[in-house]
């Protein structure tokens, strides 16, 4: 131990504010060192001249006007207290009580409404698949490839066979401008389903009340 | 209910009696406490009669001037009596009641800054009260406020922890570990802030006394 880990711990010591074996330690440099027992006096002195300061004597009237503040401060805080309890107490209730209902029954038919999804705006354009909407029939775009118009006729008796199977499984589906027919259905009107079949001559319409796209009305040549 | 405003003034007049249920409980007071945290009027009455003192002294201490002091020792009785009913009984009322000290004293002094009295001002105020100073009481009453007044000065120049820590170890006689419970920090911290604070006191008055001879 050296003079400058007591300089460091001093003030500690002085108030007891070390461990026991540090203190231990520490007197025993202390013991043996005059600087550090002068240094030690010093602060024992500074702290005994800090302790003797005796606490200023307060006014009775300082003391009184302190306890009056207070008795103000808390007589306003339990005016408000009642005020708000008065102004609770005097309301109205009847009405509130009728209108709550009401006023949650708007909100809720608001929510409703709000929460509703909106139309489109834009034209729907409904695409059907062609070789899956009835018998006997090709996509537009293969109508005069050679091999379609030479198949021969039992071939296609057996793909219209399949064909149907599949249309009866399946409802129409949409897929592809390319193979279509446009619907207009925002304008309420009837949905209308073109189908060029593999003659270029024969054009199958279909025609089907709106939003029932699975019941057409049955080919029209 | 006489008998315990007896006994408080008892107890006022009683140097250094503790309050705190840990440190010798007085079962007076602590029924007291209990009837105040009811709603007694008068019992929180009792209970300001009793802490008023010790809080103004120590908000004094904390603020530097005593217009601070009163304010705050009023904001305090406020809290005390807003919050009392958080208090639980068993609990240390000292140490609760000087938490709401120290909160207090924090927010004042944020947003009054202390008004510090100069050192040369602290020495103009010596001449004084020296010159003043005569025989007998008022003598010993001059050299006093005169101690007061450095100390005052003492404690100014010290950082808002430090002056905490200080005043609450050295001056109001806390320990280390009640220190560090009252502030919210450990007890290395406080250590720490009682020895700066304690060296730096000890400058100022070197300073001081040095001034005064030369």
């Amino acid at each position: 131990m050296d003079c400058k880990y007591v300089e460091n711990k001093v003030w500690l010591y002085v108030e007891g504010d070390l461990k026991a074996n540090k203190l231990q330690a520490l007197a025993r440099h202390i013991a043996s060192c005059g600087g550090c027992a002068r240094l030690v006096q010093d602060a024992r002195d500074s702290q005994e001249w800090l302790r003797s300061c005796e606490p200023e004597h307060i006014d009775d009237a300082l003391l009184d006007s302190v306890r009056e503040g207070v008795r103000l401060k808390i007589a306003d805080l339990e005016r408000s207290r009642f005020q708000f309890v008065r102004v609770f107490a005097e309301l109205n209730w009847k009405p509130l009580i009728i209108a709550c209902p009401v006023i949650v029954l708007v909100l809720l038919v608001a929510l409703h409404f709000s929460l509703l999804p909106k139309p489109n705006p834009q034209h729907q354009i409904l695409v059907v698949e062609s070789n899956r909407s009835m018998p006997g029939m090709v996509p537009v775009e293969t109508h005069n490839q050679p091999e379609d118009v030479a198949a021969p006729h039992r071939a296609r008796a057996r793909h219209q066979r399949h064909a149907i199977k599949r249309n009866q499984a399946q409802p129409l589906r949409l897929k592809d401008e390319r193979d279509l027919v446009a619907a207009d259905q925002s304008y309420k009107a009837p949905l209308r389903i073109e189908i060029q079949t593999q003659d270029p001559n024969v054009r199958i319409i279909w025609f089907a009340s709106p939003g029932d796209g699975s019941a057409p009305f049955g080919p029209d040549k | 209910m006489p008998g315990d405003v007896a006994e408080i003034a008892r107890l006022i007049e009683e140097p250094g009696v503790s309050v705190t249920c840990e440190r010798g409980c007085e079962s007076g007071l602590g029924r007291i406490i209990e009837r105040a945290r009811q709603g007694d009027a008068a019992a929180f009455d009792d209970v300001m009669i009793h802490y008023q003192r010790r809080v103004v002294n120590t908000a004094r201490r904390m603020l530097g001037n005593q217009e601070d002091a009163r304010d705050a020792a009023q904001e305090v009785f406020l809290r005390l009596f807003k919050y009392l009913k958080s208090y639980k009984q068993g609990q240390d009322f000292d140490g609760w009641l000087y938490r709401i000290v120290i909160n207090v004293c924090r927010d004042l002094a944020r947003k009054r800054p202390p008004t510090a009295i100069s050192s040369c001002e602290a020495e103009r105020g010596f001449r004084k009260l020296d010159d003043i100073a005569a025989t007998g009481d008022i003598e010993d009453q001059a050299i006093q406020s005169q101690h007061r007044s450095i100390v005052a000065e003492a404690l100014a120049t010290l950082s808002t922890k430090e002056r905490e820590a200080l005043v609450l170890r050295d001056l109001e006689g806390f320990s280390t570990e009640e220190v560090a419970k009252l502030l919210g920090s450990s007890q290395t911290t406080v250590r720490s802030q009682v020895c700066s604070a304690r060296r730096k006191i000890k400058l100022f008055k070197d300073r001081l006394t040095k001034q005064r001879r030369g």
